[in-house]
């Protein structure tokens, strides 16, 4: 079983792997409206892009919110170092996740646990604990703000993760919920922006560990007969990354969906025999949270005027909303909603947006603009869009002044 | 005739979920004066009784399918979770010309907002919507939305299907009952403790808990009760498409629940004429007044809640007491009259006069 961390330097990845991820990343990240953002792309990554832009256009319209931060938790963030996980070897990962396939292969997985990595979620590893597990790797990573405090009321979670050797938590994790991870166990790991959903984070994080099989457990989305489809989205996402691995990726759940390029096998026919060397951390050095709140507070001053414009325009459509019919309210609200609109034409924008204030709706509208023949109508979607950057302005400030 | 669309997150049996089921009810009961279609992103439990109560129910997972069903023409366009408003309120509002409505329950977002947590797409939504529905005032109080675009319309529970039940005697089984889905926010492990504590004095206690179960929360229970030796005397019994016969065997209605807003079920079982034993969560004040229709303790206090209990048991009378007082307070949240309100806001927001 994997024991103490040690950070050792240099982060070694496959070529084919490593292009397709990346390019995963740079898709997740959400910079890219159109094709044409992503930049050059290796060759690998340029056969795999149009199945990954397709998907990200299916499910997300392409805007998935992955690095949206609207509480600004990055900035607190107790996380010293972030880096990539390395297996010795190639040996086996197997991500954990708590369907219904995972009880029964309990025992199974007592038996063959010395020969395997386990990767797994804060609510996964409460379950491994209780049967007697302690996972390698625990990953937190919330798809939404909502989500990762539904998680810091539910108190239960966080000492069965601190228990884990390794806690690698996405940045926007509330330091609330790391509270009982020793400092030596947690990392932020390299920007792996699977979109939002933490297990194709860990086959991510698996994928470029250095395994040569990559398993998945109790990662059901649903039964085999009824796949949910609720969990389209990340069937999709997991078969991206495995149809574009130099791994081999099975499912070892007997009663889940079937997942396309994840052909099934057992704990017993992946796992290597004898007990496995502990993960080793590939670490450096995060921006301390001093420098975070420098860059926010700079990405502030920034988007001043951004949000001057959506002050203005949220006034114009209140005025609009109410009544006025004044060929000048309404000018002036169409035209600072045009110009929101086609702010949104710099990536630079973009970026400051969507991960510095942590806004969605007007970046939701940057991919699907508003309909112009709604005419008086577009109150509403002037007033939506500033509103929230409006207000996410004047909490960041709030927040940066408490920093300073 | 007029055309609206509900947007629900889900057809599974939780609280917004079945209480909007009543509202449809309820207007299905009347005479017509619209359509009703449902979107959900998924189904579950209720969707056969949504199928009865709505005319059109559309199950959609992908985008697309939201908004080819957004297109189509409606009048008013009716939000009832943050969530999927988060996704689809922003298409409803800059590509169709229907009116939105945002209606803010005790959702997460609305349950979270409680304790502080402010999530802004949440308000923001209220000042991009034609119009916003609050459950309560005291909700309405926590959001700084447009006022005078906001109407409270009251926490709904069919309680007319409950005030029928005889109220509580002696010859009602010594027997809690918890209705809640089986999971840890709920907190029921305290209220196993409790009973445990209880079985000294009354030996014939029993403890019944109904919900569906989270795939973890019943065998942690389980193992719990087993631990305390309460043994058959803690029931878990599954999801139920009913509840009466659960409460018209039970003295008391306990939830111990860390995160709540006004819960359907304790609303349910006032109705029933059944004491509440609750914690001091979301909005349960609003409809419990401590001491009057049952207690209130606070989260997280086995030792409180094992007291109260003990109060309500050992004086059957007091329990009839404060279950008649509940009743009477659960008569103030019939679904009809919410049912009536929310239809005035649809037809005010359409641009509609009702008939």
């Amino acid at each position: 079983m994997a024991g103490r961390v040690s950070v050792v330097g240099g982060i070694e990845r496959s070529a084919g792997a490593s292009a397709a991820l990346d390019l995963y990343a740079r898709i997740g990240r959400d910079h890219a409206i159109v094709q044409g953002d992503l930049g050059a792309l290796a060759p690998e990554a340029s056969a795999a892009l149009p199945a990954m832009w397709a998907a990200y256009q299916r499910h997300w319209r392409g805007f998935c919110g992955s690095q949206l931060d609207p509480q600004f938790c990055h900035l607190e963030s107790p996380a010293h170092v972030t880096g990539a996980v390395r297996v010795a070897n190639g040996a086996p990962v197997v991500v954990v996740g708590t369907g219904p396939s995972l009880r029964p292969a309990l025992p199974a997985l007592r038996r063959q646990r010395s020969g395997l990595h386990l990767f797994t979620s804060p609510r996964g590893a409460e379950v491994l604990t209780a049967a007697g597990i302690v996972p390698d790797l625990v990953l937190v990573e919330h798809q939404t703000a909502i989500d990762a405090h539904f998680s810091l009321r539910d108190q239960a979670h966080r000492t069965s993760a601190g228990m884990a050797p390794l806690v690698a938590a996405d940045a926007r994790t509330p330091a609330g919920l790391l509270h009982g991870v020793p400092a030596d166990r947690l990392f932020v790991p390299d920007p792996l922006p699977t979109w939002g959903l933490w297990p194709a984070t860990a086959v991510a994080l698996a994928q470029l560990s250095g395994a040569k099989t990559v398993g998945l457990l109790g990662i059901d989305l649903g039964r085999r007969e009824r796949p949910d489809p609720l969990q389209a989205p990340l069937c999709d996402l997991l078969g991206l990354l495995a149809a574009n691995a130099t791994v081999a990726c099975v499912d070892l759940g007997d009663r889940g969906a079937i997942k396309p390029h994840w052909p099934g096998a057992t704990l017993a026919g992946i796992a290597a025999s004898g007990a496995l060397p502990p993960l080793q951390l590939d670490a450096r050095p995060r921006p301390p949270a001093a420098v975070r709140c420098a860059r926010a507070r700079a990405a502030w001053q920034r988007l001043a005027p951004l949000a001057d414009e959506a002050r203005a325009t949220l006034d114009a459509a209140c005025q609009v909303r109410d009544g006025d019919g004044s060929a000048q309210v309404r000018a002036t609200m169409l035209d600072g909603l045009d110009r929101l609109l086609a702010a949104g034409a710099a990536m630079a924008t973009r970026v400051d947006v969507q991960e510095t204030l942590g806004a969605s709706f007007l970046p939701a509208f940057w991919r699907t603009p508003p309909d112009p023949a709604l005419g008086a109508q577009l109150w509403r979607s002037a007033a939506l869009a500033s509103h929230e950057l409006v207000h996410q302005h004047q909490a960041l400030g709030r927040r940066a002044e408490r920093a300073a | 005739m007029m055309r609206v669309l509900h947007v629900i997150e889900s057809l599974a049996p939780g609280g917004i979920e079945t209480t909007f089921l009543n509202v449809l009810r309820a207007w299905r009961a009347a005479p017509p004066w619209a359509t009703h279609d449902a979107l959900a992103w998924s189904g579950g439990a209720l969707e056969g009784a949504y199928q009865q109560a709505a005319d059109t129910v559309t199950l959609a997972a992908e985008p697309e399918a939201w908004e080819r069903v957004m297109l189509a023409d409606y009048d008013v366009i009716y939000f009832t979770f943050e969530r999927s408003a988060c996704r689809l309120l922003p298409f409803a509002i800059s590509r169709t010309r229907a009116a939105v409505v945002y209606g803010k329950g005790y959702d997460m977002g609305g349950m979270f907002r409680l304790d502080g947590f402010r999530w802004q797409p949440d308000e923001s939504m209220m000042w991009g919507a034609d119009r916003t529905t609050f459950t309560t005032a005291s909700l309405a109080a926590r959001f700084a939305a447009p006022h005078d675009r906001a109407t409270v319309l009251g926490k709904a529970a069919a309680v007319e299907r409950f005030a029928a039940l005889d109220s509580v005697d002696l010859a009602t089984p010594r027997r809690i009952v918890c209705v809640a889905n089986l999971h840890a926010r709920k907190r029921l492990g305290d209220l196993v403790r409790a009973v445990a504590q209880l079985r000294v004095e009354f030996a014939d206690l029993a403890v019944r808990f109904v919900g569906a179960d989270d795939g973890y929360e019943a065998s942690r229970l389980e193992a719990l009760a087993t631990a305390l030796d309460l043994g058959a005397a803690c029931e878990i019994v599954g999801r139920r498409v009913d509840v009466a016969a659960d409460l018209a065997v039970s003295r008391i209605f306990a939830l111990p629940s860390g995160c709540e807003g006004v819960p359907t079920a304790m609303l349910e079982a006032m109705a029933a004429a059944r004491p509440v034993v609750m914690t001091d969560v979301g909005d349960v004040r609003s409809a419990v007044t401590d001491g009057v229709e049952g207690y209130v303790v606070p989260v997280g206090d086995v030792g409180a809640l094992a007291n109260r209990l003990r109060r309500l048991l050992a004086d059957p009378s007091l329990a009839d007491e404060m279950g008649r007082a509940a009743r009477q307070r659960a008569m103030g949240h019939d679904v009809v009259a919410v049912a009536a309100r929310l239809r005035g806001v649809l037809e005010q927001a359409g641009g509609w006069r009702a008939a």
